[in-house]
């Protein structure tokens, strides 16, 4: 099934496969081609460019072909204001400057940037076939808005006929640009009208129900799909949304999607949403993304359900955010990872691991959905503990199932993305492979190795030679030094004398003169370490 | 750093914000804790920078056509980043779009990345005395905004008849009761009546519509109307018809009636008019009972 098979199944409400995934590039293409949006958005060959990036980068199943609802209004003589990382912003009003709505006419194809849109529409079709290209138009109450300002609102009682006259007009430019995206190639064609949120559904159903239900229907009469997209607080409209006759609708985060699935599952109509767009994909990272994605998947369902942005992508979205909301698309295993994640919020919990790893056994952690569960998580732990027995004592290991809270923690702390991950004295190791056996032995020793050159250099120690002078006490002195000598070493030689202290020692009377070696190493320096790194040291001497 | 105190200012297009912006820069009070503001410099939904009194302040704007409320939020959280890392900023006077929902401005205050940088200290609603009863029933962000308004500015109260002002009071006093109004013109707010607002985090949700009591009703048809029968459901309605516009096809003719506080007027049919279609703002009265008062008045022929 092609993503654009896939799109346009869910949109009917048909089986697919899994869900579909359209993220909304709009001028976020520009970034990913390193075009200013002022620049991108006026020229078919920087937008034919940077949607393909998109394409290859995020692997989606639909894409729209630009994401701008200025066009139609620079078009009709509305003044635009660039900048560079966003889209347009209209500044002036034909309306209210004097122009009639008589002296207005029905763009064609070529005015303006409708055919700067069309011609990257024509080249995108032919370039990426199983891609579904939507062609956006803007609705006629956000077009109504662009030419009049917000004197709608007080026209909607002053003068009604005329905001309704207005409104067919716009009505007529929307059917007109539906029909160029159409034999333009587009199979989708949706329908924008982000300003019908400031509406309640009495005025829904007066002044858009009927200037974009005819929209709709003429989109169906030419063989195409439909989608309506509204952001903003338009819960109270979703019912008015679905009845406008629209094959699909798309709302944001404002609106909870379980309530747009119960409206649009009733209404037989599919629907999309409602990744959110600046706290999780401009400002997340990419596991936040992944959660979010994750939450909208479940949320969704798997029938008539499009995994989508609520709204224009911003221009500097980090395209690892995007990538990996692709990743939880694709990848089933993945998204068992984040749904357990998700289950836990570790945000800013984490341990400091700096001293991990500095016990003399060499720690293997496995970190884990749950081995008894999840097949790869169960062979990474076999693969070790089949190893484990070859080192003796030397080697310790666990499992860390990331369904326990302080698993989370750990995983975090130490910087684990992906499990099951093999972490060998702290060190992301293996990750999301199960390693040969003679590769994760060779690991294995290797940290041995290093661990022994690291002891030699890090540790000191003593003699402690315990008990009064005597004939014997001069004996096991002159013992040391010959054996120091010989070594060549210099290690310090403390004389405990005292009586009183020999106890410390473990020593009854009659049992001087004793000797006893003692080790320091250094396990942490100028900082608090952790529990966890101390438990360690601990079991080292215990 | 201690947190920076914010004002917000809502209000719809033409309620006279930027002319309160302008007599708050001029207030010795406000200028003394270090201003800056953050406003919609493009588009009608916002201020014009160019109105705005030059000064020593600093001027964030926040150009995106406010088409889109998640979209703005990208520009508004840049902005704010930037305000909150300087030490030089002792106050910030927000300007929302008409169309912005105060809660979603409260949110983007509370952003994590912000860290607590910002207090709010009140928020301000301009109230247009000569239009608020008639975009209320049409916009719900002007609802919602004088709803979650720690204080009600009613200007142009000198542009608007007295009956016009008592009514606007009375309307804003059901939606907030709470909210301490002020009367006034060309925006002059002294700066005690905002050191007393104390600032009641906005727990409601977003209004879906208008409130339910506030409706607008469109009615039309080509019958003709009984002048006794409509004068009556008007007199019915009394003070709950905010307002009434529109031609009725009377037996001698077209005419285009208004009602207005409760003051009836009729003149000549516009020539476009071409049957009885006029909308009725009510408050307080059920859809359904202004449909039906209005259509004993149209009987059938």
């Amino acid at each position: 099934m092609t993503g654009k098979e896939r799109v346009e199944r869910a949109i009917r409400r048909q089986p697919v496969d899994r869900v579909p995934w359209v993220p909304f590039v709009g001028c976020h293409g520009g970034a990913l081609i390193g075009a200013a949006a002022d620049e991108y958005l006026k020229s078919a060959a920087k937008i034919v460019e940077g949607v393909a990036a998109a394409a290859a980068r995020y692997r989606p199943d639909g894409l729209p072909v630009m994401f701008d609802l200025q066009v139609e209004a620079e078009a009709l003589g509305c003044s635009l204001t660039w900048a560079r990382e966003n889209p347009p912003a209209v500044t002036a009003h034909p309306l209210t400057q004097g122009t009639k709505l008589a002296d207005l006419h029905v763009p064609g194809p070529d005015e303006g940037r409708i055919g700067t849109v069309l011609a990257a529409a024509r080249e995108l079709t032919a370039r990426l076939p199983d891609i579904a290209l939507y062609g956006l138009v803007t609705g006629p109450f956000t077009l109504a808005l662009h030419l009049l300002g917000t004197d709608i609102f007080m026209g909607m009682f002053d003068s009604p006929d005329e905001v309704r006259n207005l409104l067919r007009f716009c009505s007529d430019v929307c059917l007109a640009m539906a029909r160029y995206h159409l034999e333009a190639g587009c199979p989708i064609v949706a329908v924008v009208d982000p300003m019908t949120s400031q509406i309640g559904p009495d005025q829904f159903a007066e002044f858009v129900t009927p200037f974009v239900s005819p929209v709709f229907d003429a989109i169906r009469d030419q063989k195409g799909l439909s989608s309506f997209f509204v952001c903003g607080h338009a819960q109270q409209n979703i019912v008015a949304m679905c009845d406008c006759g629209p094959d699909n609708i798309s709302v944001d985060e404002n609106i909870p999607l379980q309530y747009v699935r119960q409206v649009c599952e009733a209404k037989k109509v599919s629907f999309g949403g409602n990744l959110q767009l600046t706290s999780v994909l401009l400002l997340g990272e990419p596991l936040d993304a992944q959660r979010n994605a994750v939450a909208c998947l479940e949320t969704g369902g798997e029938v008539g359900f499009i995994l989508a942005p609520g709204c224009d992508l911003p221009y500097a979205t980090p395209p690892e955010n995007l990538a990996a909301v692709t990743e939880v698309v694709l990848d089933p295993y993945r998204r068992d990872v984040v749904r357990t994640m998700a289950a836990e919020t570790v945000s800013g919990e984490r341990l400091d691991m700096s001293d991990y790893g500095q016990q003399d056994k060499v720690i293997v952690d496995i970190i884990t959905l749950d081995s008894e569960a999840c097949a790869p998580c169960q062979y990474m732990v076999d693969a070790v503990r089949k190893v484990a027995p070859e080192f003796e004592d030397i080697v310790e290991w666990r499992e860390h199932k990331i369904k326990y809270r302080e698993s989370l923690v750990f995983m975090t702390s130490l910087m684990v993305r992906n499990v099951p991950t093999i972490c060998i004295d702290g060190q992301i190791t293996f990750v999301s492979r199960i390693p040969p056996r003679d590769e994760l032995v060779a690991a294995i020793q290797q940290r041995i190795n290093e661990k022994f050159r690291m002891g030699i250099l890090q540790r000191q120690g003593s003699l402690h030679v315990v008990g009064e002078d005597s004939d014997d006490m001069e004996q096991v002195l002159d013992a040391i030094r010959r054996a120091l000598k010989e070594l060549g070493g210099d290690v310090p030689v403390v004389r405990i004398r005292e009586p009183e202290k020999f106890r410390d020692y473990g020593l009854l009377p009659g049992q001087t003169p004793a000797v006893f070696t003692v080790k320091y190493q250094i396990r942490a320096r100028a900082r608090v370490p952790e529990v966890a790194a101390v438990r360690e040291w601990i079991k080292d001497i215990l | 750093m201690a947190p920076i105190h914010v004002l917000l200012v809502t209000g719809y297009l033409g309620a006279g914000k930027t002319t309160l912006l302008n007599h708050l820069l001029a207030l010795p009070e406000v200028l003394s804790r270090r201003p800056v503001l953050l406003v919609n410099e493009f588009g009608s939904l916002g201020i014009d920078r160019q109105l705005l009194r030059p000064g020593d302040h600093a001027v964030f704007e926040i150009n995106k056509g406010s088409l889109f409320c998640i979209c703005t939020k990208t520009s508004f959280l840049e902005a704010l980043a930037t305000i909150a890392g300087r030490a030089d900023v002792g106050l910030l006077i927000i300007e929302a779009t008409g169309v912005s929902e105060t809660r979603d401005i409260e949110a983007f205050l509370d952003e994590p990345t912000l860290a607590g940088r910002f207090r709010l200290q009140a928020n301000v609603c301009v109230v247009d005395a000569t239009g608020f009863v008639k975009v209320a029933a049409f916009l719900k962000a002007a609802v919602s905004q004088v709803r979650a308004a720690d204080g009600l500015v009613v200007n142009k109260a000198d542009l608007a008849a007295e009956a016009d002002v008592h009514q606007v009071r009375q309307l804003l006093q059901h939606l907030n009761p709470e909210a301490p109004q002020l009367v006034t013109r060309q925006g002059q707010v002294p700066a005690d009546f905002l050191d007393r607002l104390d600032h009641r985090r906005s727990r409601e949700e977003a209004l879906s519509a208008a409130p339910a009591p506030l409706a607008a009703v469109s009615i039309r048809n080509d019958r003709t109307a009984n002048r006794e029968a409509l004068a009556d459901a008007i007199r019915t309605l009394g003070d709950r018809l905010l307002r009434l516009k529109g031609h009725v096809r009377f037996p001698e003719g077209l005419r285009f009636i208004e009602v207005a506080a409760e003051r009836y007027t009729e003149r000549k049919a516009l020539p476009e008019a071409r049957g009885t279609a006029f909308v009725a703002i009510t408050w307080a009265v059920p859809r359904h009972e202004v449909q039906a008062a209005f259509a004993r008045a149209f009987p059938s022929p």
